[in-house]
């Protein structure tokens, strides 16, 4: 009988209380997204201070010719990152999107960043490209950029580096 | 259908991203982050990185459509306050056309979530105005969901033109569009839609489920309308898969009996007696089976089935009892959640679904509602939340371990930053060089060639000055020719000095733009210097922000509970009344069952022959 008053009285509580609970959901997540915005911030400051920091980005034009199916990054000789593409992530990048790789700390001067790319090209042939830049890191965040466009009279893929200051 | 829905608010939500097919338009790549993590569906993610992007003034071109990105993701993730302070901020700027059209079509979405029908209609139509080509079909898909809401079906009809006719979002509409037609005024027009949407080719599980409902929903109306022998045409090859398999299994055998087939309506009906009794759809036959025996004259097989199905109503009766109790306790619903996994963070996998647990048959239907959905969500949100808080709060040791290294090394380093700082400031380069400049200058004006003379030539007209001093103190006793020969050797010097003046001048100019390059660097340095020097600041606000966030997280954390809590009475609460309705139906289905047993004691005994009540092999009626 007392779970049932109980219940009761959760349902109306609920009834009265829809709305407002909308509205406060709304609230805290306002208030989550601030403190982690606030903390994601921080942590970057403290593990990638902007004079040593460089963001490496993908990017994708089009994509006729080419699907990567994963990547490998290596700078100066190190692997910095690896990543398998999602059915979604290539949709994403399809759609014009830009995907951050990786952050890394480098000292000032000049590197050397490679990035090997493996995918689908026309008929379901498996591709497999490599492609190397340099960049000089200086003061300040820096960004590379990795872009994959359509190299239309081979009907292949071209890799790019693009430095972003 | 939520699934449906979801695609068409993602599509309205992706506005700015109908490029496929088109160059790279993305010219700030912290917009771009932004959007690969929005067009994944990680609201959260993206959300943040875009308030990230706007406080670090990472965009400048893309502003603008960030802002309007930033608005969408609002309205999509349950914030619709912000979203609607976001567009009017930005409708209030000098922003381009497309801009503010995509604006307002996401505002007009964003009332049509809020059930602001004629304001979302009114915005679309006098604000968002005729869109241009790649907006067409969201600006069409949204005009024509606000029309049927508001029943303006005729309207949303041709709305649905501007469609192709094998977009998911079209049969969608369609369906919805034809269900409102036949119970309306065109039930011809509804019956001949249903008709093209049933017969679909077969696709995804969306559109197949579009496909069943069609076929299901044209079936009932050609059940109503007198058309049983077509109902039954169609039902024949209903899918016995998915989620209206029950229903489809019930509205045949139904299309039977109306067409006195009751001899292939009950291998029908026992099929679905197979399953759980918790399934309306299953009550619904355990009660409809003897009443078939019945009528095909099988009055012991009848009564056998009328008590078998008080039996199992009895069963159910005292299960939802059991149910109720574990509502009620929070039993139910911690085994609903399960032991939910995580991979990091705000991942959106795994998907979070109710588990399969015994008690699912009974809240399956109230499981696909829109209602269970958003309490659902919602409250696996607030467990995504309070997961990423607890890793925050787990991080906070490291982050002030890391804090503490940066402001150890900052102490190392600083002394020695300083003290360079002051030996640069001493050493006053600038000034020097300054004065070299005008020197220069001066030189150039006067076409002096001596500031540009090389080693040899400064000795040799040192030399040809130190002669010429003392040829004049010898006064009169100096031989004429010595004064020629001097004045000679100076003009032949200067001769040669001035020779390659320009190219002497021009080096002299290089080293000099050298000297202030270099000065430059030195500058850039002695900032980054004094900034670092002075990082004291940053890292005094550091060891501020640290405990100050440490406490947010723990307040953060304790809301957290007490609305996930609330959420939870909330859903436990609707529970308990999916299961009152359940016992409610049973009491009606039971009370019926006995008397339609007390009916056919009642028959035998008006027969003249004793019911063998008290034995269950006696024939009752022969």
């Amino acid at each position: 009988m007392r779970q049932v008053v109980v219940l009761l009285l959760m349902l109306v509580a609920s009834q009265l209380q829809g709305g407002e609970l909308d509205q406060e959901l709304a609230d805290f997540k306002r208030d989550v997204l601030e403190v982690n915005k606030r903390l994601l911030l921080l942590e970057e400051e403290l593990l990638f201070p902007a004079d040593t920091q460089v963001g490496i980005y993908v990017s994708l034009d089009v994509g006729h010719y080419f699907q990567p199916d994963s990547i490998t990054l290596e700078l100066d000789g190190e692997v910095l990152a690896s990543h398998l593409y999602t059915e979604r992530e290539i949709r994403a990048l399809k759609n014009g999107a830009v995907q951050r790789l990786a952050l890394a700390n480098v000292k000032n001067g000049e590197h050397e960043i490679t990035a090997f790319v493996t995918g689908m090209g026309p008929e379901d042939r498996e591709i497999r490209r490599g492609v190397t830049g340099q960049f000089e890191k200086r003061h300040g965040r820096h960004f590379v950029q990795l872009h994959i466009e359509d190299d239309k009279a081979k009907q292949q893929p071209r890799l790019l580096f693009r430095d972003w200051r | 259908m939520l699934k449906w829905c979801g695609v068409v608010l993602l599509l309205i939500s992706s506005l700015a991203w109908g490029r496929l097919d088109k160059p790279h338009q993305v010219q700030e790549l912290a917009y771009g982050e932004v959007a690969y993590l929005y067009l994944q569906g990680d609201y959260f993610a993206a959300l943040t990185r875009a308030q990230m992007a706007l406080e670090r003034g990472e965009v400048d071109v893309h502003r603008a459509d960030l802002e309007v990105l930033l608005g969408a993701m609002y309205s999509a993730y349950g914030m619709p306050e912000d979203a609607e302070r976001v567009f009017s901020a930005l409708l209030d700027q000098q922003v381009s056309g497309e801009v503010a059209q995509r604006a307002w079509i996401h505002l007009a979405g964003l009332y049509y979530r809020q059930q602001k029908y004629p304001r979302a209609l009114e915005t679309l139509e006098q604000q968002a105005g005729p869109p241009p080509e790649d907006l067409q079909e969201v600006y069409h898909s949204l005009r024509a969901r606000v029309l049927m809401r508001l029943g303006r079906y005729e309207e949303a009809a041709e709305s649905l033109d501007a469609f192709a006719a094998n977009h998911p979002l079209n049969a969608y509409l369609r369906y919805n569009l034809a269900i409102s037609w036949i119970n309306g005024k065109h039930p011809g027009l509804g019956q001949e839609w249903l008709w093209e949407l049933a017969n679909m080719p077969p696709g995804a599980p969306e559109v197949n489920a579009i496909k069943d409902k069609a076929m299901l929903a044209l079936a009932i109306y050609m059940l109503r309308s007198d058309q049983e022998d077509r109902a039954l045409q169609l039902l024949r090859d209903a899918r016995l898969e998915g989620p209206f398999a029950d229903v489809s299994l019930l509205l045949y055998a139904r299309a039977l009996l109306i067409e006195n087939q009751p001899g292939r309506a009950l291998p029908v009906l026992q099929q679905l007696d197979n399953k759980s009794i918790q399934r309306s759809t299953v009550q619904e036959a355990q009660l409809a089976i003897p009443y078939l025996y019945e009528q095909m004259g099988d009055q012991r097989s009848a009564r056998q089935a009328f008590q078998t199905a008080l039996e199992r109503f009895d069963g159910l009766e005292e299960y939802l009892l059991e149910v109720e109790a574990r509502i009620a306790n929070g039993d139910w619903f911690a085994e609903m959640v399960g032991e939910p996994r995580w991979s990091t963070a705000m991942d959106p996998v795994p998907p979070f679904l109710p588990k399969r647990v015994k008690s699912f048959p009974t809240f399956y239907e109230w499981f696909a509602t829109t209602e269970f959905q958003h309490g659902w969500h919602n409250y696996h949100e607030l467990m995504r939340q309070r997961n990423l808080l607890t890793q925050w709060q787990n991080t906070l040791p490291a982050m002030q371990t890391m804090l503490d290294a940066h402001e150890r090394k900052h102490q190392e380093v600083r002394p020695q930053a300083q003290a360079l700082l002051r030996e640069l400031s001493q050493q006053d380069f600038q000034g020097r060089l300054t004065r070299l400049q005008g020197d220069y200058r001066a030189a150039v004006s006067d076409q002096d060639p001596l500031p540009f003379a090389t080693d040899d030539e400064q000795r040799l007209w040192q030399a040809q000055q130190e002669a010429e001093r003392k040829t004049r103190s010898w006064g009169k006793r100096k031989r004429p020719d010595m004064t020629a020969k001097l004045d000679f050797y100076k003009g032949v010097l200067l001769w040669e000095m001035q020779q390659d003046i320009v190219p002497r001048q021009w080096q002299r100019q290089q080293e000099l733009n050298d000297i202030s390059a270099m000065l430059d660097q030195t500058r850039k340095l002695r900032s980054r210097v004094m900034v670092a020097s002075n990082r004291v600041q940053r890292l005094d606000f550091f060891r501020q922000e640290l405990p100050a966030l440490e406490q947010e997280l723990a307040s953060l954390q304790q809301r957290g509970e007490r609305l996930m809590r609330r959420q939870q009475y909330s859903l436990q609460a609707s529970a308990f009344e999916q299961v009152t309705v359940t016992r409610k139906r049973l009491k009606r289905f039971s009370a019926a069952a006995h008397e339609g047993l007390a009916d056919l004691y009642n028959k035998a005994l008006r027969n003249g022959r004793e019911p063998a009540a008290s034995s269950d092999s006696a024939p009752l009626v022969e």
